[in-house]
């Protein structure tokens, strides 16, 4: 499905609403979670994840940690107190454009989304 | 999931190399991204889908990723250590900066000489540059496992927030050295007067305040950098 222009808006929503289930993700996590939640019908690319990941977490909206896995160094997010409360505002904002979109692509369809 | 064998570890290696990635932070992250996809792939697809990754993680892409990284530590760095500074008067903290104030006017006060005043100036000094010993000795410490990986990388490997804070512990040092070393050019006498204690007081203790607040931004930064 080529849809990564109607992702890329949605990118930072997706990102926030997985670490509120997920306490904690790594970059590769994060685009497997959302193949297997979409059953491969959205792929996060690489090239827009991290530069997303990194501008929430410029944000503050998102806190790292260092582990080591094996041989090598695993960084994981999770989200921040200001990122929780962003959470919530971030899905009621998808939510009303959605809406919004149903309304014009179905005018007679009342649309009844629940996230 | 399936464990990938050495000569396959050296290829993401040699394949991460060509994009002369410095800070830890990034490649580590890219590394491991590399890693993780193509251990869930069969070995009779490693190459096509090292390459598929190579597609995505090209040069010009590292490179922008990381100085937008860069750039985003270095601002939080300076944000998170204004924050910490505030914090020593706006919270119950207070007491502890009046204590040390009170301290340094005690101890200035005690002075006799333009020496004496010297030492309890420079004292705030040398222990920021101990401190940077310190900061660069762990930093270099914790950047081995990543910078062993990478050892044949021609470019040096260091965290993107030790640049940034090891500036910080030697701007104050280089502003005492053109305070010191200015007015000697200029062959300007300083008399010692009644208000020399008070002002090395005010000066300490603010530089007291700086490097307990650097200190306290390496430690909060320790959990997320190479640091």
């Amino acid at each position: 499905m080529s849809n990564s222009n109607l992702i890329k808006g949605s990118l930072q929503t997706i990102i926030l609403k997985l670490l509120e289930e997920n306490e904690k993700m790594y970059g590769y996590e994060i685009t497997q979670k959302v193949k297997e939640l979409t059953a491969g019908e959205i792929k996060i690319t690489e090239g827009a994840l991290y530069p997303a990941l990194h501008k929430l977490e410029a944000e503050g909206l998102l806190t790292t940690e260092i582990q080591q896995v094996d041989n090598r160094v695993r960084k994981y997010y999770s989200l921040t107190k200001d990122g929780q409360k962003e959470v919530s505002s971030k899905l009621a904002e998808l939510q009303a454009f959605v809406e919004n979109m149903q309304r014009i692509i179905n005018p007679g369809l009342k649309p009844e989304l629940g996230f | 999931m399936r464990q990938l064998n050495q000569s396959e570890l050296k290829e993401i290696q040699q394949a991460i190399f060509h994009k002369e990635i410095s800070s830890a932070e990034v490649l580590a992250e890219i590394y491991d991204h590399y890693v993780s996809h193509l251990q869930d792939y069969p070995d009779k697809e490693f190459n096509n889908q090292l390459f598929e990754l190579d597609q995505k993680f090209t040069y010009a892409y590292c490179h922008t990723l990381q100085s937008k990284f860069n750039k985003s530590v270095r601002e939080d760095i300076g944000k998170t250590q204004w924050k910490v500074l505030q914090s020593y008067f706006c919270t119950s903290r207070w007491i502890y900066a009046a204590g040390i104030l009170a301290i340094i006017f005690f101890v200035a006060n005690q002075a006799k000489s333009q020496q004496e005043i010297g030492i309890l100036l420079l004292s705030p000094l040398i222990l920021l540059v101990i401190m940077s010993f310190v900061f660069d000795w762990r930093v270099r410490q914790k950047t081995r496992p990543i910078k062993r990986i990478f050892k044949e990388m021609g470019i040096p490997i260091t965290s993107s927030a030790s640049t940034p804070i090891s500036e910080r512990f030697y701007l104050p040092v280089m502003l005492a050295q053109v305070l010191i070393y200015f007015p000697t050019l200029l062959s300007i006498e300083l008399p010692f007067s009644d208000l020399a204690p008070g002002i090395a007081a005010v000066i300490t203790d603010l530089l007291i305040l700086y490097m307990l607040s650097l200190l306290e931004v390496w430690k909060l930064k320790s959990k997320t950098a190479f640091i």
